[in-house]
């Protein structure tokens, strides 16, 4: 018996009564037969008896999506411990919430999309540092630009109060800017949201890709503004954590 | 050194009660009363420990760790960052031991949502993986460590729960924590006698005790027991906790495991057990 594999389809059956059903069938064709032997043996009604765990599990998840959770249709949540994004994240070892995240937006609506893509992307700014460019000028670890529907960060910040049905994914954008703080070997750090628009979004998207010393000159030039103003504009994106703090030697 | 020669640097800790981060101000209430000798608290790197622990700790009360966040089945658990953070933090709250259940507390990365308890898988294999995690934090920290059945409904492994952690005590020549209401609900989903497998269990071990209360649910025609943390423990941990106190000569703590029910609710329990051991 593998430990490893048979605590994840312990947890896997716990929590998926139907995946439970299935593996006590016979019907999952990877399960050993000396594993199989080992998971008949428990009473058939202990599998279900570990009621809470499905529920504390799926509790702590949809903390992290508040907004996808509340737009989304009804039993999308409760639908997760049996969708294959829960039990490849089981089975790999994967983030149990980017798997939920990838679930939402796989069932988002139209008017949940877009507040479910920024919410996504939230949590992946909070675990992903991501690849970065090799260039000297590029954005600090963690940070993320995101396009989405004009008005999706402020409707996501009000949406306590705000009666107004969330925005679409017609029509004009905005640039979102996820800058992760704080946070440590232990705890997962906050994320910044900001819409940023005109010369600054142009700049962090060069920044995404990467910028050289020639590239500050030529950006310079688009946004008519001279060099001195750009590394301006760059030393204030350091100090704000916002780019790689080599930028500014740049 | 031995665990028996470790022994006589393990001091009595009297009847406690378990706390942890968001638990409410119940244990911090009783420990100013006097009603409790100590607070267990349990704590994890991520969270921390609450301000009324330190409280209670700047106030000379005494304290044990109670991990949440080690998988002592899993060797690649083994993080030496983690453990050097769990002995500074243990050492902050001038904690008398370490301790906690034995089994895995997530599945998966360190992340929101992984969290859960499972029990070990009740073979050899384990075993030894169990007892290698714990003398490695003990080495590691400078504390004793005390491995505790952990609650669970199903239990996987040809081997019997007493067994395996008479085997685990053994193999890491250490003391144990013995949930008897654990112990309670996993005979109950065994469908064994509560005391099966206590005749043979070396109770010279046993250092400490957890009691609490659970709650009984039906299921396909069986009764279950739930971990609660309630103010009514089951007749059969009543029972196992009156066997193993009078019986278990090391004995150092019994830590009630209520800190979520009113003040007045959990001193009753407490007095009920101070009635049995104190």
């Amino acid at each position: 018996m593998n430990l490893d594999r048979v605590q994840r389809l312990v947890v896997r059956m716990t929590i998926d009564p139907d995946f439970a059903g299935q593996v006590l069938g016979g019907l999952e064709p990877t399960i050993d037969a000396s594993t199989l032997a080992a998971l008949r043996a428990v009473d058939a009604n202990a599998w279900g008896a570990e009621r809470g765990r499905a529920e504390q599990m799926l509790g702590n998840l949809a903390g992290e999506f508040p907004l996808a959770v509340r737009l989304a249709a009804p039993g999308v949540l409760e639908g997760f411990v049996r969708s294959p994004e829960f039990h490849r994240a089981i089975e790999s070892d994967s983030s149990l919430p980017l798997a939920l995240g990838l679930r939402l937006l796989a069932a988002a609506g139209p008017s949940a999309r877009a507040v479910t893509q920024l919410e996504v992307e939230m949590a992946r700014a909070r675990r992903l540092a991501g690849p970065r460019a090799e260039a000297p000028i590029r954005l600090a670890a963690g940070v993320r630009l995101v396009l989405l529907p004009a008005g999706t960060v402020a409707w996501a910040a009000e949406a306590g109060v705000a009666g107004r049905p969330p925005p679409s994914s017609t029509g004009a954008t905005e640039c979102a800017l996820l800058a992760p703080r704080g946070g440590g070997r232990w705890n997962l750090p906050d994320v910044r949201v900001e819409v940023v628009s005109g010369a600054v979004a142009r700049l962090l998207e060069l920044a995404a890709i990467g910028m050289v010393a020639a590239d500050i000159v030529a950006f310079g030039v688009e946004c008519d503004a001279s060099v001195e103003e750009v590394r301006g504009l760059l030393a204030d994106l350091c100090a704000d954590g916002i780019l790689d703090p080599a930028a500014v030697d740049v | 050194m031995s665990f028996v020669a470790r022994l006589e640097r393990i001091p009595r800790l009297g009847v406690g009660i378990s706390t942890e981060f968001g638990a409410g101000d119940t244990p911090a209430l009783l420990s100013a009363q006097g009603l409790v000798d100590f607070v267990e608290v349990g704590a994890d790197l991520e969270r921390g420990v609450a301000p009324a622990v330190r409280a209670h700790v700047a106030g000379g009360g005494r304290t044990t760790w109670h991990f949440l966040d080690i998988n002592l089945e899993d060797p690649a658990d083994r993080d030496a960052a983690w453990a050097d953070g769990v002995g500074r933090s243990a050492e902050a709250i001038g904690a008398a031991w370490l301790c906690g259940d034995a089994g895995r507390w997530r599945i998966g990365p360190r992340d929101r949502g992984h969290g859960l308890l499972l029990p070990p898988i009740l073979c050899e294999e384990s075993a030894v993986r169990v007892a290698d995690g714990v003398r490695w934090l003990r080495d590691r920290t400078g504390f004793e460590v005390l491995p505790e059945n952990p609650p669970g409904q199903v239990w996987i492994g040809p081997w019997d729960l007493l067994r395996y952690f008479a085997e685990v005590a053994e193999r890491a020549d250490s003391g144990l924590l013995l949930d008897v209401a654990h112990l309670a609900i996993a005979r109950r989903a065994m469908g064994l006698d509560p005391a099966s497998g206590l005749e043979d269990f070396p109770l010279e071990r046993v250092v400490e005790v957890h009691v609490a209360g659970s709650a009984l649910f039906e299921l396909g025609g069986r009764w279950f027991a739930e971990d609660t943390h309630g103010p009514e423990p089951l007749p059969e941990t009543w029972s196992l906790f009156s066997r193993v106190a009078r019986a278990a000569p090391n004995l150092r703590a019994v830590v009630v495991e209520c800190e979520r029910n009113p003040p007045a609710v959990a001193a009753a329990l407490i007095r009920r057990v101070r009635e049995v051991w104190s």
